[in-house]
């Protein structure tokens, strides 16, 4: 123990007499060891901490799952949920949730909330309780019953506190619910999604509104996700063929809904963080890579010095020290090093963390609980000793292999470097080139998709767009009608404002993740109800393709004459067309979308078609999509699109007053620039891109830093060798050849083997790329041209040295 | 015959500060094609700048320097060296192999440097390992070879093309005296073959290979003296 000490104290003192190598060791691992440090933080944070609820490992997500295309992660319809819920026999217990606005009125301004509805069962799945009063008991689960728990921060905001809530009454959507009680301040609930300000139960949309079927009672509305709690003991696939025999069940028992339907169960943490795991796991795999070239740096530097101290080693031998003992005072001061550059990196990474959680809209479930924890601290210190031993290894080694003695004889006659040592820094070279020729090529696919994907026509203009919604109470807008009316007075008044170009509404908005979908008939071609197709639906306002600027491909766009009152009608996309009314034109032809807003689904004239919208996201191709009259189909709330005619948010103002004059009551909320949309849907794969990039960045630049270092340090250790060749007869260009030769040489080692492995390796970016192939021959043309333009720079400045030398000087050495 | 050096009033300053330190003045000297100088005197006297300017590394001093009547002094850089290429060849007291390259890669790197095409390049070295008896040493690295047998690749290496002018900066000071006198030999022989040689020594005994002692001191030429093997043929410069 003493002798470790003396170790560190002398190694400490070794590096403090050294601060210039120091220094750049220390920051060098710092910015690898910061940045592993960082992305574990998040990945501890996203997928590896357990979810907040007892027992997580047993929770997991129901879904649907389309027997046809494969399709999974599909909603269920409350019918199905009801049925599972009543036959299962692996899950203790089953809830279905779905989420809604609610306006809360009185006391206070109005204001706009985020809702869980959720079936009674909820709290019983997630094992969670509340803080005061009860959490929701299947008495609360009928229709006309109206209660809410309330979360603990609306608690504190909205209610002060109040100790005694629990029985009071709160005002949502113009209709009063009772408070039966507050949730802990760390309950969340569903995970993924933005803080919930209060939960209700599955009773609210038992409730028939419209003289139709309530939607819990229709078993082809399929809006609900689903969560259970395995009984103790089973497993994942006694799960899955326990959900499995119950859809099939179903299928039979309803073949009109239920056709070509499975349901199937997977761990609740998988379903949430299932598609992020591969993004993170390649920033961490980008991450990995810079720490190693990061250790292939510092081991150059450190084997630079052990060069310069084989006399001092040879001495400690001389006096009895032993090979161990020599490589355990070299690998400490390694790990004193590492441990340096630990913890500084920490510091890094505590600033990378902060900014990584606080980016907006990046839409990586929980990512913003990512800090750097005790677990982080722990990866760090790991990561740190492991680092330290990794490239303080060939170093030490190579000191032993060394013939200690014959050093201590040496007058130096022998100055250059030794031929071992030389090969193992120019391997660690081309490993760093190699490395940084992955990061540089998986970064740059990632950017170019990145580019690509951002020159994807939407299909729609989101230049100058404002969007908002307004939360209508079912109490006074209920009926179809009454909100039909209310949006096309509040449209009416916002085309007459000045700086408006027009105005419509849509739902669901284009890009926002809100997706209706269902079957629909065509006429003249009876299909059995499961076999019918499907199609997106869209409800309109009057106006709509005009304001998104979607082009009108043939027929005509709607008219105020296609009210309630009127033929019923349709515009269809260009898929739809295409794809369902192939060589024929579909203009006057009838289509039958299953969605209406009361009473049967109607048979529908197409009399337009309009271009294909990017609705789902940039990177997939356009669905079949039908677009109705909103006033022949007024489900629920609009989002209303307004084209201005300069910055969108500065007109809000003057909207919130429009919507203020019609119903004082109304909260505008959710107001964002069409465009915001636009940049969401792609800022997870900005971040990545954008992570990979920086991380490739310092890749290269410390593979550029080691470059140069090698090749000024062996243009040093060679300075007697040139002015031999100089008075061989070399002029200054053959120095310049010989000195870039030898750097260029192992910049073009590292570059093939770098593109060998990035080939080996490229499908594991596959699945994040756009429009381009992870072996896009020019990508990799390009990284190695960038990367052999950046190191004959690096390669050049110690070669003109090199030029420059003295052959006399260098004889003179002797 | 034109002589194959003639120096005169040769200078070379060093300026530390305000001072300035003359290494080497008014150097006059004349060195006829096939003569063997040596050149001798204490440390610090300016034997090894001597060489140097007269090898052409060195073109920082003033004065005339002409070689085979060209005036040296004239050139500038490109042609110095292309005279120097083409006319001389360096023996050095610490052999100055290049450590990674094998003997034979040795050999060919002044040949390299000549733009010597590759089947000449090898025929020439064959010649040369043939020439020194050290083909079986051919592909050894330096240190693989003694201090001798670095030397004596050392002299190949400084003929191989068969300069006109060999200098020779303590060729034997890292030998022992069996090997130095090898090597002194071989310079012998080489001289009768018709090169010039010019040795720096400080060895009165390697000395008395050559024909004629040229002692420096303080930077000054102080006294010239033929030695007992001096041919009569040998003209001395007044």
């Amino acid at each position: 123990m003493h002798a470790l000490w003396q170790d560190v104290r002398y190694g400490l003192r070794m590096l403090a007499k050294n601060p210039g190598f120091t220094a750049i060791a220390v920051i060098t691992l710092a910015v690898g060891i910061g940045a592993n440090a960082a992305i574990f933080s998040v990945v501890d944070a996203v997928l590896l901490k357990p979810l907040p609820f007892s027992e997580p490992d047993r929770l997991v997500s129901v879904s649907g799952r389309d027997l046809r295309n494969g399709e999974k992660g599909r909603a269920l319809s409350y019918p199905d949920f009801a049925d599972l819920r009543a036959q299962t026999r692996t899950l203790e217990s089953v809830a279905a949730f779905d989420q809604s606005n609610f306006t809360v009125t009185g006391n206070g301004e109005p204001q706009q909330l985020q809702g869980g509805i959720v079936s009674a069962d909820l709290f019983t799945v997630l094992r969670a309780s509340p803080i005061i009063g009860r959490v929701f008991v299947s008495a609360d689960d009928q229709p006309g019953t109206r209660v809410v728990l309330l979360s603990h921060s609306i608690w504190k905001s909205r209610f002060g506190g109040d100790p005694n809530i629990q029985g009071k009454t709160i005002q949502l959507d113009e209709r009063a619910y009772t408070i039966v009680g507050v949730m802990p301040p760390q309950f969340q609930f569903p995970v993924n999604a933005e803080p919930m300000d209060l939960w209700t139960t599955m009773a609210v949309e038992m409730v028939n509104l419209g003289g139709d079927k309530p939607m819990t009672e229709e078993r082809g509305a399929h809006f609900l996700g689903a969560i259970g709690r395995l009984k103790a003991g089973v497993t994942l696939e006694q799960a899955n063929a326990d959900t499995g025999n119950i859809a099939a069940g179903l299928e039979k028992q309803f073949p009109d809904t239920d056709g070509h339907l499975s349901m199937a169960v997977q761990p609740q943490i998988e379903a949430l963080v299932g598609d992020i795991r591969p993004v993170l796991l390649l920033v961490l795999g980008a991450v990995g890579i810079l720490l190693l070239i990061a250790c292939a740096n510092s081991a150059n530097l450190l084997l630079a010095r052990a060069a310069g101290r084989q006399r001092e080693m040879a001495i400690r031998s001389s006096l009895g020290a032993g090979g161990g003992r020599i490589v355990r005072q070299l690998l400490t001061e390694s790990v004193l090093l590492s441990i340096g550059g630990g913890t500084l990196g920490l510091f890094l990474a505590v600033w990378g963390t902060r900014l990584l959680a606080s980016l907006p809209s990046v839409q990586i479930p929980r990512l913003a609980g990512a800090t750097v924890n005790s677990a982080a601290l722990l990866f760090t210190l790991v990561v740190s000793i492991c680092a330290g031993i990794l490239f303080g290894l060939a170093p030490a080694l190579h000191v032993l292999r060394f013939d200690l003695f014959q050093s201590l004889k040496e007058s130096g006659r022998t100055a250059t470097e030794g031929v071992g040592r030389s090969r193992i820094r120019s391997l660690l070279v081309i490993s760093e080139v190699s490395l940084a020729v992955v990061l540089l090529i998986g970064a740059s696919l990632l950017l170019e998709s990145m580019v690509r994907l951002t020159r994807v026509p939407p299909g729609f203009d989101p230049h100058g767009v404002l969007v908002f919604n307004v939360s209508l109470p079912s109490v006074r807008y209920g009926k179809p009608e009454q909100s039909a009316d209310f949006y096309a007075q509040l449209l009416e008044r916002l085309r007459a404002m000045p700086g408006v170009k027009s105005a419509s509404g849509v739902e669901p908005l284009p890009l926002s993740d809100d997706i209706i979908r269902t079957s629909f008939q065509i006429e003249g071609h009876p299909v059995p109800r499961s076999e019918e197709a499907r199609t997106q639906f869209r409800t309109i306002g009057l106006n709509y393709f005009q304001t998104m600027r979607i082009p009108l491909l043939s027929g005509r766009d709607f008219t105020a004459r296609d009210d309630r009152h009127a033929a019923p009608v349709v515009i269809i996309n260009q898929t739809l067309a295409r794809k369902f009314f192939p060589n024929e034109d579909p203009i006057g032809k009838h289509i039958k979308p299953g969605v209406s807003a009361a009473g049967p689904s109607l048979m529908r004239e197409i009399v337009g078609v309009a271009g294909d919208v990017k609705h789902r996201n940039l990177w997939q191709q356009a669905d079949p999509e039908s677009y109705v009259p909103y006033d022949q189909v007024p489900l629920g709330t609009l989002y209303v699109t307004v084209r201005t005619e300069g910055d969108p948010l500065a007109l809000l103002p003057a909207v919130r007053e429009q919507v203020k004059v019609l119903d004082t009551e109304l909260p505008v909320y959710g107001a964002r620039p069409m465009e915001k949309y636009l940049a969401d849907s792609v800022a997870q794969r900005k971040f990545t891109s954008l992570l990979c990039t920086v991380f490739a960045g310092a890749g290269l630049l410390l593979a550029i830093i080691g470059l140069f270092g090698v090749v000024s340090y062996s243009v040093e250790q060679r300075t007697q060798e040139l002015g031999v060749r100089v008075a061989m007869g070399a002029e200054k260009a053959d120095i310049l050849q010989l000195v870039i030769g030898h750097g260029m040489g192992m910049t073009l080692v590292g570059i093939v083997f770098g593109l060998a492995g990035t080939l080996a390796i490229s499908w594991l970016l596959k699945s994040q790329l756009f429009g381009i192939s992870p072996t896009d021959p020019l990508t990799f043309l390009g990284v190695a041209c960038l990367l052999s333009v950046v190191a004959f720079a690096a390669c050049y400045i110690p070669a003109r040295r090199a030029s420059r030398v003295d052959p006399m000087v260098a004889l003179r050495y002797e | 015959m034109e002589p194959l050096i003639q120096l005169r009033n040769l200078e070379k300053v060093v300026e530390a500060g305000p001072n300035k330190f003359f290494l080497l003045r008014r150097i006059n000297l004349d060195i006829q094609q096939g003569e063997f100088v040596t050149i001798m005197g204490p440390s610090g006297a300016g034997k090894s700048t001597l060489l140097s300017i007269i090898g052409m590394l060195d073109g920082a001093w003033s004065g005339d320097y002409f070689f085979l009547g060209e005036a040296v002094h004239k050139l500038n850089v490109k042609k110095r060296n292309e005279l120097h290429k083409a006319n001389i060849g360096f023996v050095f007291q610490s052999y100055h192999l290049i450590d990674n390259l094998t003997v034979f890669e040795n050999l060919e790197v002044p040949l390299s440097y000549k733009n010597v095409p590759h089947k000449e390049r090898v025929s020439l070295v064959c010649d040369a390992l043939d020439r020194f008896h050290i083909v079986g040493k051919k592909d050894l690295f330096p240190n693989q070879l003694s201090g001798g047998q670095q030397q004596l690749v050392g002299v190949a290496r400084a003929v191989i093309l068969s300069p006109k002018l060999i200098l020779a900066d303590e060729p034997t000071g890292n030998l022992h005296s069996a090997q130095g006198e090898e090597i002194m030999e071989l310079f012998k022989k080489l001289n009768d073959a018709g090169t010039t040689i010019i040795q720096v020594t400080h060895s009165e005994r390697n000395a008395s290979y050559g024909h004629r002692i040229i002692q420096l001191k303080d930077g000054w030429v102080v006294s010239e003296t033929a030695t007992a093997g001096a041919r009569a043929t040998v003209s001395h410069p007044a």
